[in-house]
């Protein structure tokens, strides 16, 4: 565990220090956890979200986090449940309405400004969307984020080796897409 | 591999970052609203059980306010607390231990090591 993590648990759990404390994690912590969360959601809205219920869960657990893992990779498993969790939600609501969420962020990467102008950015956009959920949090994680192995199976809970060959699988996947046209 | 892009970071409304702490901070002190539900769900069952078994519910009579609208109204008028609704258990600590196990649920991470990753 870092020594800044240190410091701000001891903040936080400190009657005194506590708000300020986590207001201080949350100013470390909000934009990584911002962008690991955006890139498997997309929609801007959907990610604020998402990261205040990450910040939320952190803060009511906190007493129980026991700094066997770092901060970082503590908000980060919250985060990447979170987003999976929201993405479940939503492939199972389609059965029960018009609303298809895959359609939604495929029009979201063709019309949003918040998504570089720039054609090879919507096309790697575009051939992500196509991967599951999970290999595509894989491939953000490796290749965006460019975390070793170890912290993504601490954050995913996942052996190495299946990581590997998830990561492996997307690559492949990605590399046709873009080559395909 | 290198013919696959980095992605860019994505784009935020201007000082959304100065502003979340504050939002984050005001919902983590919000009292939670949901948890006066799960305690009202467990005063409703628990008040209509004892009704029942006391041989005070009769469903041929119309009543005014039923035992549910009741209980909810002793709750959301606070005369009742969490105490008191536990205490109308034959057994309060097993109550007690569903609605912890309940809210913990919602919260637990959902990855299992058996889950197809490709």
């Amino acid at each position: 565990m870092k020594v800044n993590d240190q410091e701000l648990l001891a903040r936080i759990r400190s009657p005194f220090t506590k708000e300020l404390g986590f207001r201080e994690l949350i100013e470390t912590y909000q934009k990584p956890v911002y962008q690991v969360i955006r890139r498997m959601v997309l929609i801007h809205e959907d990610a604020d979200d998402l990261t205040q219920n990450t910040f939320i869960k952190a803060y009511k657990a906190l007493d129980r986090f026991e700094g066997n893992s770092s901060l970082f990779t503590w908000l980060y498993r919250i985060a990447t449940n979170e987003s999976l969790t929201f993405l479940e939600k939503k492939k199972k609501r389609y059965f029960f309405s018009l609303d298809d969420h895959q359609e939604r962020l495929e029009s979201y990467v063709d019309s949003s400004a918040a998504i570089s102008g720039d054609e090879i950015q919507v096309k790697l956009q575009k051939s992500l969307l196509k991967l599951p959920d999970k290999q595509r949090l894989v491939f953000h994680l490796k290749y965006e984020e460019d975390l070793s192995y170890e912290e993504i199976s601490k954050i995913t809970g996942t052996s190495v080796g299946a990581l590997k060959a998830s990561y492996h699988h997307a690559v492949k996947k990605i590399e046709q897409e873009l080559t395909q046209e | 591999m290198q013919q696959i892009p980095k992605q860019q970071p994505f784009q935020v409304p201007e000082n959304y970052f100065e502003e979340l702490p504050e939002k984050i901070m005001a919902r983590a002190n919000r009292p939670k609203p949901s948890r006066n539900w799960t305690w009202a769900a467990a005063a409703v069952m628990l008040m209509g059980v004892g009704l029942w078994q006391a041989g005070e519910f009769n469903t041929t009579t119309s009543t005014p306010i039923t035992p549910e609208e009741e209980a909810l109204l002793y709750i959301e008028s606070e005369q009742w607390n969490a105490e008191d609704v536990l205490s109308l258990s034959d057994n309060p600590n097993e109550l007690l231990d569903q609605i912890i196990e309940e809210e913990l649920a919602k919260s637990e991470p959902l990855w299992t090591e058996e889950e197809t990753w490709f």
